[in-house]
């Protein structure tokens, strides 16, 4: 039993971990200044064929 | 713990069995964020931040958690896991404290997540580095060693290619060979280039 369990408890809390920051980093806000720069990085990376936009002007 | 481990482990990492061209890990972004220098040094700066860190943890890890309690063998993905929380927690903390770092690494790192070299590089220090009578604080150093290394030899071959890259669109390249091709071709002979220094250390 305990050959099971601790592998699970491990994993466990390393998945537990991974939700914590992850919900945490969501909840941080971006920096105002930072906002256009990873605007524009989401933009030229989303590849769909039937955007003309690019992230260009 | 001493300066020659570090130099041998930073030339041999960066150099001789470098990560992209010798070990083929990380081809994603040394194909997908090289297009232009300054991305190639925002990927390479931030690559190497998080590998050296996510090295430590992982090292540390598996000395005194997965190897102690006998679950060497869920170290894949325990480790998959470890980088994955660690990029989330290094951006939350770069977003909060330090807003230039954020602005040239930020965009970056949730890219890195997916980021094999860093995998590899945790799980190769544990195959190469980590024996049961290394005392944890030498392993642990060559380890980082290893990491900054490759981290460093990262970031030289993304720019160099990149560099390339840059000079080639401004090039006449026969229609067929233009973008991807070429690219390909040039990744080739870097390759070729580095094989040469096999066997130096």
């Amino acid at each position: 039993m305990d050959n099971i369990l601790v592998p699970v408890l491990v994993i466990g809390s390393l998945v537990f971990m991974y939700i914590l920051s992850y919900m945490l980093n969501k909840k941080t806000p971006i920096p105002e200044e930072c906002l256009e720069a990873v605007d524009r990085t989401k933009c030229e990376s989303c590849h769909s064929f039937t955007c003309t936009y690019k992230g260009e002007e | 713990m001493s300066f020659t481990v570090f130099a041998t482990a930073i030339i041999s990492a960066m150099l001789i069995n470098n990560v992209i061209l010798m070990q083929f890990l990380g081809i994603c972004p040394f194909l997908g964020v090289s297009k232009k220098s300054s991305s190639a040094i925002g990927m390479s700066a931030a690559v190497l931040f998080v590998m050296v860190i996510a090295s430590a943890v992982t090292y540390t890890i598996y000395d005194l958690v997965l190897f102690p309690f006998d679950i060497p063998y869920i170290s894949t993905i325990a480790f998959i896991l470890v980088i994955a929380s660690l990029v989330q927690f290094v951006e939350m903390v770069i977003k909060k404290f330090s807003k230039p770092l954020y602005k040239s690494l930020g965009i970056y790192l949730p890219l890195i997540t997916t980021n094999c070299a860093i995998l590899g590089v945790s799980e190769g220090n544990i195959t190469g580095i980590w024996t049961e009578t290394t005392p944890y604080w030498e392993g642990l150093f060559t380890a980082v060693s290893v990491s900054i290394g490759t981290g460093l030899g990262f970031g030289l071959i993304i720019f160099a290619f990149s560099s390339i890259r840059e000079k080639l669109d401004g090039s006449n390249v026969p229609a067929a060979w233009k973008g991807v091709p070429i690219s390909l071709v040039v990744a080739g002979i870097m390759s070729l280039a580095f094989l040469g220094l096999a066997g130096i250390i």
